[in-house]
């Protein structure tokens, strides 16, 4: 294959990995000399990490719901434009139709979602991905200096 | 065209004009990166701080068309303007919640890159960039054909061989801010561009409340009445009400604009600057905070405009109200006008002067990127860094020349379904691609490009048929009527059909493939998720 990994090359250039965790299908330019009996298992792949799942699982309910939100309130809001204009239009104080009191509402409901997001994301998802990248870093050395 | 502007502000405008020309080339000059660094002409290294990032973000977000257009519709339609605004809004607050942090994570220069993560290969990477082009072409010409038309407005002439001149000498200077500044020197620009426009724009708020003795529901009731058409303005409807599905007609609009604005490649790119998943959420805090105050800005010029001088007398500047927003700005004045107003609304046709620079200059450059690293260098299989950035400058050129020559052609045409057909293309195409790339493991080759040309496709054949191409007084070709898909979008159709085109392509390709991709997902879903493996160790 063509392609070239551009991370490895340019990022490490005094330790290359001697197994490509990033390509693993491509084709290894030389076997690697059978590794002297390593005193425990090596470690297992990425893609079935325990702490890969967890991660997984905290990105996908934070995204799903933030986005979903997000999106199901406006969603709902342009339905309510179209097909409801008698709540929309209804006067909530002089001069101020609810539709519009509706809309100028996003304006700071936005602001608190952003808040909620990075707090959620700060509180429980960052430390997960801080432990993987650590491991990860691990490996890496670990794979260099075998 | 008679704007008003007092001898005196045009002066001070041009002035103001060659001044901040000189002044950020200047800047482009001295940040630009070193010659042989492609890092640094790609992402800035990262070196911007989350505040200066955001900016930069949201610059590149509000473009000359967002700004000018969007206060035309709030200035003409009220409520619906309101809604898009909100739109453009909630878009780019979808790009920080679901793309931001695994598109840096995967990508590393350009959406080619992005999307050849799990699948490289050259098909997919020409694909992206033929992509990217196709829908930041069209915006381009926008803001480069109304670049004349402003200028002729604040300054007051009106001869069409000045207005070209205009549009030749303004564009060569964007091509060489994108090609000598790279992506630090145009993120300066940027940012430069945001505070200029956001602090100029709240100072104008201020007054215009003032104004109305700080009463919003004195300043809407009266917007109604001068608007020509009552408390409708203050409803939904008034935009799509010449379309035949008026209702249907809006959704699809609003919704083409939420999941197609914040995805277009010149916002995307500038998710790679920052240097982790944590930098690129305070970054795009900060974008989303200053998108969301700006809309608030433009409410408020917007509505105060029709306010104070009429829907009429702002239809009549232009039908589209390109220029409502700047002459909301002077109306907010009164009368008389002192040096110090002078001075502030001077302040406000500079900042979008700068506003029209800035974007198509970050527009040449994602093109210019795309082409450079995408096309280019991915043909050859080591190519030096120095020649690298030199094919960038070149491609800069290569992009802006042919835009700006279109733009000479179509600058008396109504530009509008222009800045439609990028929006359609960003939400049919590249939202699916980029969501689907991201997150759905399956995804196979052949889904991605099904999706990619697919979705392209079926909008360039769709859009020549929606109502603002044709059949109107309004549209860009008012002598003819070949409007046969009644809508204003495409998006109805065509953003259905790129979901389930990237489906089908995938279900095509068996379950072999998509079993080995699922693989190849899981092998790279450490990087994509958390960023592992990315310049640690």
């Amino acid at each position: 294959m063509s392609y070239e990994p551009p991370y490895d090359t340019c990022r490490h250039p005094q330790h290359p990995p001697a197994y490509d965790y990033t390509y693993p299908w491509q084709p290894q330019a030389a076997a690697p000399p059978p590794p002297p009996a390593p005193r425990r298992a090596p470690h297992p792949h990425l893609g079935h990490h325990s702490d890969l799942r967890v991660l997984r699982g905290a990105y996908r309910w934070q995204r799903r719901t933030a986005s979903l939100a997000a999106l199901g309130y406006f969603t709902l809001f342009l339905v309510l434009s179209a097909f409801a204009p008698s709540v929309m239009t209804s006067r909530v104080t002089d001069g101020l139709p609810a539709g519009l009191l509706l809309a100028l509402i996003q304006i700071p409901v936005t602001w608190l979602a952003i808040a909620l997001y990075e707090h959620t994301a700060r509180r429980y998802v960052d430390p997960i991905a801080d432990r993987i990248r650590k491991q990860s870093e691990l490996d890496a050395r670990r794979e260099a200096t075998r | 065209m008679t704007t008003g502007f007092s001898g005196n502000a045009q002066a001070m405008s041009l002035v103001a004009f060659s001044a901040i020309a000189t002044i950020t080339l200047l800047l482009c000059v001295m940040t630009g990166p070193d010659r042989d660094d492609l890092d640094e002409f790609y992402t800035g290294y990262g070196s911007l701080s989350p505040m200066r990032n955001g900016l930069a973000i949201a610059g590149d977000y509000i473009s000359a068309a967002s700004v000018l257009g969007t206060g035309g519709v709030i200035a003409l339609c009220g409520y619906d303007g309101i809604v898009l605004a909100l739109s453009t809004a909630l878009s780019l607050m979808l790009l920080m919640f679901l793309l931001a942090e695994p598109l840096r994570n995967a990508g590393r220069f350009t959406m080619g890159d992005a999307l050849t993560r799990r699948m490289p290969g050259r098909g997919v990477r020409i694909t992206a960039c033929a992509v990217t082009i196709a829908a930041l072409l069209p915006l381009m010409l926008v803001q480069l054909a109304g670049t004349g038309q402003l200028l002729a407005f604040i300054l007051g002439f009106s001869g069409d061989s000045l207005k070209t001149g205009c549009i030749i000498g303004l564009g060569m200077l964007m091509i060489s801010y994108a090609a000598i500044g790279g992506m630090k020197g145009t993120a300066l620009i940027q940012i430069l561009k945001m505070v200029m426009l956001l602090g100029s724009g709240a100072v104008i708020a201020v007054l215009m409340l003032r104004r109305f003795d700080w009463d919003l529901g004195a300043l809407f009731s009266t917007a109604a009445a001068q608007s020509g058409v009552g408390t409708r303005f203050l409803h939904s409807g008034v935009e799509f009400a010449g379309s035949s599905n008026p209702r249907l007609d809006m959704i699809t609009s609003q919704l083409t604009v939420v999941l197609g604005g914040a995805c277009l490649p010149h916002v995307t790119m500038r998710m790679y600057t920052a240097n982790s998943a944590r930098q690129v959420r305070r970054s795009m805090s900060w974008a989303v905070s200053s998108v969301i105050l700006f809309v608030l800005v433009m409410t408020v010029v917007g509505f105060g405009a029709t306010a104070l001088i009429g829907r009429a007398a702002i239809a009549q500047a232009d039908p589209q109200g390109n220029t409502a927003y700047l002459l909301g700005s002077r109306a907010a004045f009164g009368a008389d006008v002192s040096t110090a107003e002078t001075l502030l609304f001077t302040t406000v046709t500079t900042a979008i002067f700068l506003t029209l620079l800035a974007s198509v200059a970050g527009m040449i450059l994602a093109c210019a990127n795309s082409l450079a690293h995408d096309v280019f260098a991915a043909r050859v299989r080591e190519m030096s860094a120095r020649r690298e950035m030199g094919l960038a400058r070149a491609s800069a050129l290569a992009v802006g020349i042919p835009a700006i020559l279109l733009a000479t052609l179509v600058q008396h045409r109504s530009l509008q379904p222009l800045v439609t057909l990028s929006f359609c293309l960003g939400a049919s195409a590249i939202a699916p691609a980029l969501v689907y790339s991201l997150f759905w493991r399956r995804y196979t080759r052949t889904g991605l490009l099904f999706t990619l040309i697919g979705g392209s496709l079926s909008v360039l054949l769709l859009m020549p048929g929606t109502n603002l191409v044709s059949g109107s007084p309004i549209s860009a070709f008012p002598e003819a009527d070949f409007n046969w898909f009644p809508f204003t979008t495409t998006g109805l159709v065509t953003i259905p059909l790129g979901f389930a085109l990237g489906w089908l392509g995938t279900v095509l390709s068996g379950q072999r493939a998509s079993e080995e991709q699922r693989h190849q997902y899981e092998a790279m879903e450490g990087w994509i998720l958390a960023g592992a493996v990315r310049r640690g160790g």
